[in-house]
């Protein structure tokens, strides 16, 4: 294993029944590296990243977080990590500020620190109006903001995020890239999912493009292109030729093409 | 526009189906793509189980319609027999059909409540709203919503009734006629469901969250209705043990004409009451009470409609996203302060679990009941007291009314303070927790709760002379009812919490849920018939020994599943 990566995953496989959710897969994350996996939906992505937290039990492989094992010593690695899930399910019957209060207290932080960081948050994502709120009566895009604060708040050496632009306004995703970039400058590193392909252009270092449970492309947006053949084509075009869907695109404008002008007339 | 007409009504399945979904997935938390992959390899699998359940609830307010026919069946006796004026059987066999409908309300609350509660939030119908459908149209569909959801009792309510008297020999005009009464009483009670669901979900979606007295208040207030609910079913119970006994009591009585009268004016439950039974004896009924239970009936017939209307209303209000949350005064935002104060992990738990109880009515219900239930089952049956020959045989009863519930309430504790668990998945499964510390907080509001049920029945033989003998013998079960609570923390855990190197409290295995469930009861009640027999046996020797067996038996036990949840719990550094 690789001393100086933050993330190592080698063979990692893991199935549901017959569904080869992530199938023999490796990677490595670097410090200070943002590293984006992108992939259609149904790729392994998310499966990847529960992985990676020991929420889920791989198959076979091996993987590391700062060189500790998800699956034993998952207490350690998510006192360094901040993870913010697909779906927030954050306590629907607590406030945020009640949410808050729990998990600053499970991490053992203290009060100041937590007030201090925890206002600043506020502030900056226009969330405080909704801070003595029930997160129940939350708007999908301020559950996600809330999710995103209790995953930084204990300002982790690395940041999971999975699809974490979802639901936001513009103005939102303008600050959560600035907090991921910020956190990078402070030598963190990020993992992260999208399929936002011009963020994943702008923030990315490297990229692994799944498709099928399978990374079909990885390292950096240049690399990708030559992998795809792509050479100066934007990532979108690299990303639908890896994961062989530009053909199908095509085939799809078409049909649609057709039926829209039987619909006309 | 010709196939938009058919469309709310198949949007009303989804939306069903949607809301059960729904219910299932909060239960399910970070096991969530586990139940969907299974919904999406059986989709039945889920609606299988909503029928189930209503499908229950149905045979229970069936099996209800015997008390109406046991009625019948007297009244036509004691009719033919001639010894009793008329007019008193009148009086009895009305009273009791009134306290059947009044039954039937009852339990039809019961059931339908939380569904009507949950709908109420309005929250279903936050995405219907995209669709192109009219207000008019939600409207509707909610309605509809909320009588799929209790389908089953509803055919129950309007059929059972008039059939089981078509069996008992009335003729089929009677048969239709009461098949109209019971319909407008179907009517009634999901006008009365949809007002007591929008009153919950009201209490329970009230946003101001802020001060610790609205939180009592609320409390209070939930309280307060199953409070009612309950107390309604120990008067019902104790009425449906005394049919019999009802008309020869009543036989003696005075010539009931005013009382006949005046009670056959009351709208709801007696007027229906009192006019299906004079159907039934049309040329014996005196013509007086023809008139006032037509009118009464009329009253009743004119309240429902108003009260449909009235529920209509509120369920527009409800599909309308501005209708609620909205009175609520903005806490400028230079004013808000932001003070995260810590506590240890074990009091954050705790915490949690007590702000989720009062807010969540679900919650709220798994920690009540197990208090509420044995008040109520002690209410119903302590009559008992002073009929014992001996003081033993007393003690006796005692235990068995005193641990029935304990299965019961162990299950339910388990349930409801693991499953609070879910609404946070994603918060839980991105934090360190020390599951430790988390199975120590539950473990805690366990036996607390569980500690705190067992005192209202023992205020009830403050009376008795022996008293503090019923207090030894309750302190002295003590360990046990502990260990039966603990029991079936630690099967939930090891049943559906097992990971490679460690136990979750989260459910991770949901596979065969229904068999687990029941093997885990099955276990308790096998633990009750043991201390049963015990019990029995140790009696003969007095109850001092009982005392002696109780305590070394519950605490070696104690010991036992201590040492077994710390190791599935080891301390970590
Ligand atoms: N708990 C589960 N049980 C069964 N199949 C699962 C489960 N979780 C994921 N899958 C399957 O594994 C595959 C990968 O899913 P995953 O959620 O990792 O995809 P994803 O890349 O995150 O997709 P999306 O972009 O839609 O979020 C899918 O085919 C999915 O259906
Ligand atoms: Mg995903």
């Amino acid at each position: 294993m690789e001393k100086n990566s933050v993330i190592t995953v080698k063979n990692l496989s893991k199935f549901f029944g017959e569904v080869k959710a992530v199938n023999s897969i490796n990677f490595q994350l670097r410090p200070g590296e943002v590293f984006g996996l992108l992939g259609p939906n149904g790729a392994g992505k998310t499966t990847t990243i529960k992985l990676l937290l020991g929420l889920l039990e791989p198959l076979e492989g091996e993987m590391r977080i700062f060189g500790l094992d998800p699956e034993k010593d998952d207490i350690n690695i998510k006192q360094r990590v901040g993870y913010v899930a697909e779906e927030p399910l954050i306590f629907k019957s607590l406030t945020p500020r009640d949410l808050f209060k729990f998990i600053a207290s499970i991490r053992g932080m203290d009060d100041m620190v937590a007030s201090k960081r925890g206002y600043e948050y506020l502030e900056s994502l226009e969330a405080l109006p909704y801070y003595h709120k029930l997160i129940a009566t939350l708007s999908h895009g301020n559950k996600q903001k809330v999710q995103i604060i209790a995953a930084i708040i204990h300002e982790p050496e690395l940041l999971i995020l999975d699809e974490p632009l979802s639901g936001l306004d513009a103005k939102s995703v303008k600050v959560v890239k600035e907090i991921i970039k910020m956190h990078t400058q402070d030598g963190g590193s990020v993992l992260f999912s999208t399929h936002i392909m011009e963020i994943a252009e702008e923030l990315c270092d490297r990229i692994a493009i799944l498709n099928k449970g399978k990374i079909v492309g990885i390292g950096t947006i240049d690399e990708l292109r030559h992998q795809a053949d792509k050479v100066g084509a934007g990532l979108e075009d690299v990303f639908l030729r890896l994961t062989e869907q530009d053909a199908s695109v095509d085939e799809i404008v078409k049909k649609l093409r057709a039926s829209y002008k039987n619909g006309r007339r | 526009m010709g196939e938009k007409k058919s469309k709310p009504i198949s949007v009303v399945k989804v939306s069903n189906r949607e809301l059960f979904l729904d219910s299932q997935l909060m239960t399910a938390g970070a096991s969530q793509s586990r139940i969907l992959e299974k919904y999406e390899k059986n989709p039945d699998s889920l609606k299988t189980q909503a029928t189930f359940a209503k499908v229950i609830y149905g045979i229970l307010i069936g099996i209800l319609t015997i008390m109406p026919l046991i009625t019948y069946l007297q009244f036509l006796q004691y009719l033919n027999a001639g010894v009793i004026p008329v007019e008193v059987l009148i009086f009895t066999g009305s009273l009791l059909f009134g306290i059947f409908f009044a039954m039937q309300l009852g339990y039809m609350i019961m059931g339908g409540m939380l569904f009507s509660a949950a709908l109420m939030t309005g929250e279903t119908f936050r995405w219907l709203e995209t669709m192109p459908l009219t207000q008019e149209d939600l409207q509707k569909m909610s309605f509809k919503l909320v009588i799929r959801s209790v389908n089953a009792v509803l055919i129950a309510i309007v059929f059972m009734f008039p059939i089981v008297f078509l069996f008992a020999g009335i003729n089929i005009p009677v048969f239709l006629l009461s098949i109209g009464i019971t319909l407008i009483e179907a009517i009634f009670y999901v006008s009365v469901l949809v007002f007591i669901g929008q009153k919950l979900s009201g209490v329970l979606m009230d946003a101001s969250t802020q001060t610790r007295k609205k939180t009592a208040v609320r409390l209070l207030y939930m309280a307060s209705y199953m409070v009612l609910i309950f107390g309604l079913m120990i008067v019902l119970q104790i009425a449906i043990a005394s049919v019999d006994e009802l008309f020869i009591t009543f036989a003696s009585s005075e010539n009931p004409t005013l009382i006949n009268i005046l009670l056959s004016l009351i709208p709801y439950p007696f007027a229906p009451a009192y006019f299906v039974l004079l159907c039934t004896v049309p040329t014996q009924a005196p013509i007086e009470l023809w008139l006032t239970s037509s009118l009464g009936l009329a009253l009743f017939g004119l309240i429902t409609w108003r009260l449909y209307k009235r529920a209509l209303r509120a369920l527009k209000n409800v599909t309308s996203a501005e209708g609620e949350v909205a009175a609520e005064k903005e806490i400028p935002i230079e004013e808000i302060q932001v003070e995260i104060s810590t506590t240890t992990p074990f009091k954050a738990y705790l915490k949690k679990d007590l702000l989720t109880a009062t807010r969540d009515f679900t919650m709220l219900m798994y920690l009540i009941m197990p208090i509420i239930y044995p008040i109520i089952m002690f209410a119903a049956t302590s009559s008992g007291i002073g009929f014992f020959d001996s003081l033993s045989e007393e003690i006796g009863y005692f235990i068995v009314w005193l641990l029935m519930y304990t299965p019961m309430m162990s299950g339910f504790l388990t349930a409801g303070l693991l499953n609070v668990e879910e609404s946070g998945a994603t918060i839980l499964a991105s934090l360190p927790i020390i599951h430790r510390d988390q199975a120590k907080a539950k473990i805690f509001l366990m036996v607390l709760i569980m500690t705190i049920s067992f005192v209202p029945p023992l205020i009830i033989y403050l009376q008795h002379p022996e008293f503090l003998t019923f207090l030894t013998v309750v302190l002295s079960v003590y360990p046990l009812i502990w260990s039966m609570v603990l029991t079936m923390f630690v099967m939930k855990v090891r049943l559906f919490g097992k990971m490679k190197y460690k136990y979750i409290l989260e459910e991770l295995h949901i596979e065969h849920k229904i068999a687990k469930w029941i093997f885990m009861v099955l276990v308790q009640i096998g633990i009750l018939v043991g201390i049963y027999f015990l019990s029995f046996w140790i009696l003969q020797f007095g109850v001092i020994a009982l005392v002696l067996a109780y305590l070394p038996i519950g605490i070696s036990a104690l010991i036992g599943l201590y040492i077994a949840i710390n190791k599935m719990f080891p301390k970590i550094k």
